[in-house]
């Protein structure tokens, strides 16, 4: 301890051995400040933060300079969340103390959280906001805003307060109860939270009040050890017929209750999971489904390229077999065998040939074609003379397969038939006859008195 | 029974951050002690 004047350090003598001051009543108000403190102190160690509050503030009036006494009520304005309070109360401390003090850490730790500190400061905006709610009676507002607050700072004992008593205002009697065991929480000694506390069990007893007097009625209560028990005046001792019956009566009810109650929940399980097993193998089921669908789309694919590549063999066969059959009738024709180069060349399909292919294919054609078409008419027309009217027919069919427009073919073709007593064929090749000639050759003449004969 | 408006007198407008300097400044930090200093210069200046 210190001598208020001149800051020597005192001694159990009522005056100052340095200045000579009479330092008995300072002493004696540094003593009550201390014990002020140490009450504070007391109480807050228990979370009577309101007590600890009222004897640290009033330890301060007797002596302000009580470093100790005005950190510790830094530290229980600020777990009841009034934070600029708090500061306060250390930023004085320092400046009374500015060596070896402990609000020097106290400071720190809330200014360094600058993200804390921004936060605590829009919750006190808010709650400010929603004061001036409740003051105007916009009462839904202010809970609403409240709410925000406490999610933001849930240690505001003056927020949760407030809301409890908007909620009671607004009959939410369990929401008020909440709020308030959060303040019994943070500060057992809260006086408004507990005559709030008690307004709320005033305000809930209304209908307890009623279902008790309803059990009074009906029924003895009694102690048993910490247990209240409520027991109907109705219960009697029974004679044994009756606990007979009463067996009886509880079996029957007990079945009843099993199939009342418990079997349609049991089927109702057993459906579920039957269901639930149905749905399982739809599933299943749709997804095989959707792989066959896969599958066949892929097996059809398939089978489409494999048409199309044997399509495509069946083409290049075709032509390579074109080639063949084109250099064979080129050789048969170099041979000067016109007739079976001919027959080599009715293997070739002119189509499939490339440009230079059907150049040579033309030329062996036209030479091929037309040797042999005039060695098979004179073949037939020989043979014709000569009265051998069915070799005559063969070659000259022959002839005017090859070229239809070869009027002499025709003609003995037409007569080879009327020798064979083949009307219907001679008629044809006369028809043609008389088309491919001018009406007055004879030729055309004779034709045309046959058709005229056999009409 | 509470009485509401009664209750919300006494909720005060909260302090904000911005504010802590002036809380300082409008602090009352007289205590007894000052107060004991303040009589005992008087009686001295009486006698």
């Amino acid at each position: 301890m210190k001598c208020n004047k001149c800051g020597a350090t005192l001694t159990d003598s009522s005056f100052c051995n340095n200045c000579g001051t009479n330092v008995k009543i300072y002493k004696k108000l540094i003593s009550t400040s201390n014990a002020l403190y140490n009450r504070g102190l007391e109480k807050a160690q228990v979370r009577d933060l309101s007590g600890a509050k009222d004897d640290l503030k009033n330890s301060l009036k007797v002596y302000k300079r009580n470093i100790p006494a005005r950190n510790l009520l830094g530290l229980v304005y600020f777990e009841m969340g009034d934070v600029v309070a708090a500061l306060s109360e250390w930023i004085v401390s320092k400046n009374y103390q500015p060596e070896d003090n402990i609000a020097d850490k106290y400071i720190e730790a809330v200014q360094n959280n600058a993200g804390k500190l921004d936060a605590y400061n829009i919750a006190l905006k808010k709650y400010n906001q929603a004061l001036l709610y409740a003051r105007t009676g916009s009462l839904d507002l202010a809970v609403i805003q409240l709410k925000k607050v406490l999610s933001i700072h849930d240690k505001f004992v003056s927020a949760h307060l407030l809301l409890a008593l908007v909620a009671i205002q607004t009959n939410q009697i369990e929401l008020a109860r909440k709020e308030l065991k959060k303040v019994l929480h943070i500060d057992r000694g809260n006086v408004m939270a507990l005559n709030y506390f008690k307004e709320t069990d005033l305000l809930r007893g209304k209908s307890a009040d009623k279902k008790s007097s309803r059990i009074s009625k009906d029924a003895v209560a009694y102690t048993s050890g910490n247990e209240t028990i409520i027991q109907p005046k109705s219960v009697s001792e029974g004679g044994g017929r009756n606990v007979v019956l009463d067996i009886l009566l509880g079996l029957v009810i007990g079945m009843a209750v099993c199939w009342f109650v418990f079997a349609p929940a049991k089927i109702q399980s057993a459906n579920n999971t039957a269901n639930q097993q149905v749905i399982e193998y739809s599933d299943q089921l749709e997804a095989k489904a959707a792989t066959i669908d896969s599958i066949t789309k892929e097996l059809e694919t398939a089978q489409a390229a494999a048409t199309k590549a044997e399509a495509q063999a069946a083409e290049v066969t075709a032509k390579a077999e074109g080639y063949d059959a084109l250099f064979e009738a080129q050789k048969l024709a170099q041979e000067e065998k016109y007739e079976e180069a001919a027959t080599a060349l009715a293997k070739v399909n002119a189509e499939n040939l490339a440009e230079t292919a059907k150049v040579i294919y033309d030329e062996i054609n036209t030479k091929v074609n037309g040797t042999v078409i005039e060695e098979l008419y004179k073949k037939g027309e020989e043979s014709f003379k000569a009265g051998k009217y069915e070799e005559a027919k063969a070659d000259l069919e022959k002839v005017v397969e090859l070229n239809p427009e070869h009027d002499y073919a025709q003609y003995y073709l037409a007569r080879s038939y009327e020798k064979l007593g083949d009307t219907a064929n001679a008629k044809i090749h006369y028809q043609k006859v008389v088309e491919l000639l001018p009406a007055t050759t004879q030729r055309a003449q004779t034709a045309q008195a046959y058709l005229n004969a056999n009409p | 029974m509470i009485n509401f408006e009664e209750e919300l007198k006494k909720f005060y407008p909260s302090l904000e951050v911005e504010q802590i300097e002036d809380n300082i400044h409008n602090k009352n930090l007289t205590d007894m002690v000052d107060l004991m200093e303040e009589m005992v210069k008087e009686t001295k200046e009486r006698h």
